[in-house]
């Protein structure tokens, strides 16, 4: 993170509330900020309401109430393969961003590349289909029609959860390579208390729809104040 | 109590042979857990499905020797392997949900065996399966008892599979996965369960994982697998602390870990998570 930008913030969530229905409040006044080049860590267990924060960021729910600074979040999620049309071939999934971006044809073929050098994939994979593809492939393909139309903001949903733990390694290193490079600012959320710890800067928990507590990883990690960060991570780490 | 040997299962469903398991032997003895691992594709969920007896595809090869309890499971009829499944060998799998059947209320679905392997009247059965639901730690036995999957949580259905898997009392528990779809603290309540389960009845297990923690946290000895084939095995804190394989040794560093986690985290612990 370079020094003159360390304290511009990226995004800005104030006071947000949400309800799926009446008496179903399912985001309770939640603040969050994301200053640019950080990862900040989003914890918490199903139903906590995290996919519902990230949903209300990039616009796919309105929400109730608070606010939400402007921003260009781009969204990849946990099952790649839901996410991806299985009778379109990657380069068609491309293709389809930038058209939608409006980004002129004469331009596309040079993003295209730049993306497949950024998340180390073979240019030969663009004429295959989803179900050829393995499962670290496919994310990356997610991540590659996000960062497509260039976001600075990359909010991920539990984008390793489905995959085995070496492939969950090289995805995340290139997370980090992709913050490190482009100055791309990330939120990751996630249930699992080790990667969190290994990729992000800063963390939130949350639970029933509140953040129940942020700091630093090693605020939180190692000094927390609320039980329910104990007990999140006894359970997750302790032998 | 059961051996594998020379397990090797092939597919005939493309041109070309495909050979999934590679002469894989192990032995698993009364009261002990065995942890297999491996990534997706390892075939390790393969050895557990012809263990259970599942394995009876015509598309299929499977070779070589399971021995339980002195019977060879591979070449039975499938009246035999019936005979064992539920009775002598339980199965969890990863999503309870698609396990269970939906339409079906949970109590009567936990007493399938009961129903399948003892003659039992009713009322038998219904005390046996909310014995076998407070086993498993639910609360209100009754209430579980009576409703159907999807009013139960993630966690409350995989407790119900155990229950269901436990009813009969098998000798070898089979779970393929069984905390792969939970929430991290759902996850460290199920290996407490199955440690319960193991101390209490001496059920053996066959714990089937991707998740190396958890393996560590639950097994006695585990079994590396990769491409079909058995790359190391050993007791499990061996293993973990002195691999020898260049695998084992790639899967254990792409654990996310937390470096000086028992000296720095000096809190006090909430033992009381049920």
């Amino acid at each position: 993170m370079d020094a003159n930008n360390e304290w511009q913030t990226e995004l800005e969530v104030k006071d947000l509330r949400f309800s799926y229905g009446k008496n179903m409040p399912s985001l309770k006044d939640v603040s969050l900020t994301v200053y640019k080049g950080q990862i900040v860590g989003l914890v918490g267990e199903s139903g906590s309401g995290k996919s519902t924060l990230a949903k209300c960021i990039t616009g796919l729910l309105k929400p109730a109430g608070g606010s939400i600074s402007k921003n260009d979040a781009k969204m990849i999620f946990q099952d790649t393969f839901s996410s991806l049309n299985p009778s379109k071939t990657v380069g068609f999934h491309f293709e389809e961003v930038l058209r939608l971006s409006k980004i002129p044809k004469e331009q596309r073929k040079e993003r295209i590349d730049r993306i497949l050098r950024k998340t180390e994939l073979e240019e030969d994979l663009l004429n295959h289909y989803p179900s050829e593809l393995s499962g670290g492939q496919r994310q990356r393909v997610g991540i590659g029609m996000a960062l497509l139309s260039e976001p600075t903001l990359l909010i991920a949903d539990e984008p390793v959860s489905a995959l085995d733990v070496t492939v969950q390694a090289q995805i995340l290193k290139l997370l980090k390579k992709l913050r490190d490079e482009n100055d791309l600012s990330l939120l990751f959320i996630s249930h699992d208390l080790r990667t969190v710890y290994n990729l992000c800067d800063y963390v939130y928990v949350m639970k029933n729809g509140i953040i129940v507590e942020d700091g630093t990883i090693d605020e939180v990690y190692f000094n927390p104040k609320e039980d329910y960060t104990k007990i999140l991570l006894s359970a997750a780490l302790d032998d | 109590m059961l051996t594998v040997k020379d397990l090797r299962i092939e597919f005939f469903d493309h041109s070309l042979p495909e050979v999934a398991v590679t002469d894989v032997d192990f032995t698993l003895k009364e009261g002990e857990i065995l942890g297999i691992v491996g990534e997706s594709g390892s075939g390790k969920s393969l050895t557990a499905q012809a263990i259970a007896g599942l394995m009876k595809r015509k598309d299929a090869k499977v070779s070589g020797e399971i021995m339980f309890d002195g019977v060879n499971l591979l070449n039975s009829p499938r009246s035999v392997l019936r005979s064992f499944q539920g009775s002598k060998i339980g199965f969890v799998f990863q999503e309870p949900l698609s396990s269970l059947n939906p339409v079906v209320k949970v109590g009567w679905q936990v007493e399938d065996a009961l129903r399948v392997h003892e003659k039992m009247t009713k009322e038998e059965m219904k005390q046996k399966a909310l014995k076998a639901l407070e086993d498993v730690s639910l609360d209100d036995p009754e209430r579980i008892y009576n409703s159907y999957p999807h009013e139960l949580s993630g966690g409350q259905r995989q407790r119900v599979m155990i229950a269901g898997a436990m009813i009969d009392r098998p000798k070898l528990l089979i779970a393929d996965e069984p905390t792969t779809a939970l929430d991290v603290t759902v996850q460290a309540q199920i290996i407490t369960l199955l440690q319960k389960i193991n101390k209490k009845y001496n059920t053996a297990i066959l714990f089937i994982s991707h998740d190396l923690s958890l393996v560590r946290k639950l097994c006695g000895s585990v079994l590396v697998m990769s491409d079909g084939f058995v790359v190391e095995s050993g007791p499990c804190d061996e293993i973990f602390t002195n691999p020898k394989e260049e695998y084992t040794k790639k899967l254990i560093d792409s654990i996310p870990k937390v470096p000086d986690w028992k000296t720095r985290s000096t809190w006090e612990r909430i033992t009381d998570t049920k």
